[in-house]
């Protein structure tokens, strides 16, 4: 009878071994000298933004790899907010930050700078039709700004004791995460003005030269620099020699040209329906990012969901070990905390602190995976526990007055019975879990929503993409929907009368 | 067959069995009556350790059931128990229900588990329901049935716990049928029951509880004829009158 009891602990124990495990690999390894590991934020065209193969490009992108190839060292770009680039710099998981950063004295406190490498006017973005109402910053006062979230147009735009320009407290600051979103937002007249740098800005109204038109706002001039980790002076003097040669030899100015002033950007003509269902979709590649984010998307399901269901289901053996015994035990005490604080806390949390904190900023697909595996789980494991407590106790009590041990019984007798009350709440979870997987842009991963994101940001264009994401979501869970009820239409099978 | 010497069982404060003493005998029908919360079900679930007993020693075949290193699944393969509510495996057809556990625990090869299956439902009348899941029989089918699983276990002896208290009326009869005619092959039987017919005809002893001891004990001529004990007449007074 303690045979089996034994064997589910011993398998409980390695299960938590293994996924133990999977944490300690990550901790940092030794770093190669040879690459640096660089973030930015692919939001900010033209300095940084995601080219049609899906990867981030730009002018800093340019410039950062420049100075590696004449520095001898290679370059590995890692996406994410820009909220972040600063704390990643921190806690070691990036090397350097290139993203058109703004030095200030504020940063300063945190990380290193390099030279400048540009130097920037903030300039304010209003619809045409405003164009006589609103001719500089303090015309602002009052309004609703839309802003990038953390730039420099969020510290001009923000009133506070040290803005001398907006200083009307109902002046409305909404921020964003991307340009692109602040301006779709002043095109449907969300917003009265988006505050954002020079390049971008340009770049913005060129690409909507029927409806938008900006000015410059002269009392900011700032400069952008890369950043590093602070004291890491050796990486500082590569990058500023670096920056000295390709200055030297005429490839900044190329990049400049070829990044910077030559904004050739396509007709703003009006097309069709059909022609511009062709130009978001086949033109700009969207299709094929959006199949790519598909696959990330099924694949993190997937993989969470096997994840979710192993470790549940052992969560809810441990839990079972209280009903057994008719008091609480140590498994059960183990599995209940688990539940307790998995359950009570967002999964977003739970995505951000396993791929900040537990994976410093590394494999964000195995970060997102192993953060819905675990939090599933706990779901799960209450589905299961639900579904076993369900079955009659007299299955219970017939299978052992036959002989069979508890373990016995529990996988010819009740796990079968069991897994029929399970599979629809199992379903459920799994549905929504596909759907929770939408937030895994925030670690920089391209699945289909953030792919959907892309395809606005590259096209200004909200709609389309937004309403195909959506139904290919709601596609994918139709598919579930009746796998499922293929599969309890089997089980049900003993229920015929 | 099976010694029970000062048996005790308590839930937290609540004293079910007190003392309880007995011996059943190799091939015995002992029918065990009483009031209901006397602890009929108990002192028989205490005999097969499906509630652990709080004192006291039970000995089966020979060997003490209490002993930690008494492996009580051994003993369970050989002591089967019937129970009120059939406990079926709901999953299961009835022939899988049957083949189960001789087969999972390697008493039987599947062939001999499936003929000596049908060789028994042909003896209970039940050989076309074979393939029928539990749901798409009836209360007296499914305790034929159960009686027939756990004899598929080829028990020393069979422990029932009120087999016809969950049945129609009038499928009583055809499970008190089946339950005759394994007295009358010698099977060693405990039965709590309240079909004083059935004890008054097959039972070789009848054991009256109450308030968790064995008050009176004797043939069913003695018990149902001439009971001794106020609380027996009692009783059987109620019961006739029923």
């Amino acid at each position: 009878m303690k045979k089996g009891t034994r064997r589910v602990l011993a398998m409980c124990l390695a299960c938590l071994l293994v996924i133990g495990g999977m944490f300690f690999p990550v901790a940092k390894t030794a770093q190669a000298v040879d690459v640096v590991n660089v973030g930015t934020n692919a939001e900010f065209p033209p300095f940084e933004y995601i080219n049609d193969d899906g990867e981030p490009d730009g002018f800093d992108m340019a410039i950062i790899k420049a100075i590696g190839e004449v520095e001898g060292f290679d370059v590995k770009i890692t996406n994410m907010e820009f909220k972040s680039l600063v704390a990643s710099l921190a806690t070691g998981s990036l090397d350097a930050v290139i993203a058109g950063m703004t030095v200030t004295d504020e940063r300063k406190q945190s990380v290193d700078f390099s030279d400048s490498y540009y130097t920037a006017v903030q300039c304010i973005v209003i619809r045409k039709e405003d164009a006589d109402e609103i001719t500089c910053l303090a015309d602002l006062n009052g309004k609703k700004i839309a802003v990038q979230e953390g730039t420099t147009g969020d510290i001009l735009c923000t009133p506070g004791e040290d803005n001398d320009v907006i200083t009307d407290e109902n002046t409305t600051v909404q921020r964003f995460k991307k340009g692109t979103d602040a301006i779709v937002t002043l095109n449907n007249g969300g917003v009265d003005a988006v505050v954002i740098d020079q390049n971008p800005a340009e770049n913005f109204v060129a690409n909507n030269a029927d409806t938008l038109t900006l000015m410059e706002d002269d009392t900011s001039t700032e400069e952008y620099a890369i950043a590093v980790q602070k004291g890491n002076t050796e990486l500082l003097e590569k990058i500023n020699e670096g920056l000295a040669k390709i200055k030297e030899d005429g490839t900044f100015d190329k990049l400049v040209e070829e990044y910077i002033n030559d904004n050739a950007t396509e007709e703003t003509t009006e097309k069709g329906f059909f022609a511009n269902l062709k130009y978001v979709f086949v033109d700009t590649n969207g299709y094929q990012l959006m199949l790519k984010g598909l696959g990330v998307t099924i694949g993190i399901s997937v993989c969470a969901g096997i994840l979710g269901v192993i470790l549940g289901f052992i969560l809810a053996l441990m839990k079972l070990t209280e009903t057994r015994k008719k008091r609480k035990t140590v498994l059960s005490r183990i599995a209940g905390i688990y539940i307790d604080i998995i359950r009570g806390t967002p999964s977003m949390v739970q995505l951000l602190i396993m791929f900040m904190v537990i994976f410093r900023s590394r494999y964000a697909v195995l970060a997102a995976i192993l953060s819905f595996g675990i939090n599933s789980a706990a779901y799960v494991a209450e589905n299961i526990r639900a579904g076993i407590l369900a079955v009659d106790v007299g299955q219970m009590e017939g299978g052992r007055s036959l002989g069979f041990t508890y373990g016995e019984t529990m996988r010819y007798i009740i796990m079968p019975q069991a897994i029929k009350n399970v599979i629809p709440a199992l379903g459920n979870e799994m549905i929504t879990l596909v759907k929770e997987t939408s937030i895994v842009g925030y670690v920089a991963i391209v699945d289909l929503t953030k792919a959907g994101d892309f395809i606005v940001s590259r096209t200004y264009q909200a709609f389309l993409p937004l309403i195909a994401v959506a139904i290919v979501y709601y596609i994918l869970i139709k598919i579930m929907t009746w796998a499922l009820a293929v599969i309890e239409r089997r089980l049900r099978q003993s229920d015929n009368r | 067959m099976i010694i029970v010497k000062d048996l005790k069982k308590s839930f937290g404060d609540l004293q079910v069995l007190k003392k309880i003493d007995c011996h059943i005998e190799k091939g015995e029908c002992v029918v065990v009556i009483g009031p209901s919360g006397s602890g009929k079900s108990t002192f028989l679930r205490c005999l097969n350790r499906l509630e652990d007993p709080t004192g006291g020693e039970i000995v089966f075949d020979g060997k003490n059931i209490m002993e930690k290193s008494c492996d009580i699944n051994k003993v369970r393969q050989k002591l089967s128990m019937v129970f009120q509510h059939f406990n079926l495996f709901n999953h299961l057809t009835v022939l899988d229900n049957l083949m189960l556990a001789p087969v999972k625990q390697k008493l039987m090869s599947e062939a001999d588990a499936k003929n000596k299956a049908m060789d028994l439902l042909e003896r209970v009348g039940l050989a076309e329901k074979a393939d029928n899941y539990p749901a798409q029989l009836s209360g007296g089918q499914k305790q034929r049935v159960a009686i027939v699983r756990s004899l598929m276990m080829e028990p020393k002896a069979i422990l029932f716990d009120e087999p016809t208290s969950a049945l129609d009326p009038e499928m009583v009869g055809e499970v008190l049928e089946v339950m005759k005619a394994l007295a009358r092959d010698g099977m060693t039987m405990v039965v709590v029951t309240h079909e004083m017919g059935f004890a008054r005809e097959v039972a070789d002893r009848v054991i009256f509880m109450s308030d968790g001891y064995i008050t009176e004990e004797g043939t069913p001529e003695q018990i149902f004829e001439h009971p001794q004990q106020e609380r027996t007449q009692a009783f059987l007074s109620a019961v006739s009158q029923a």
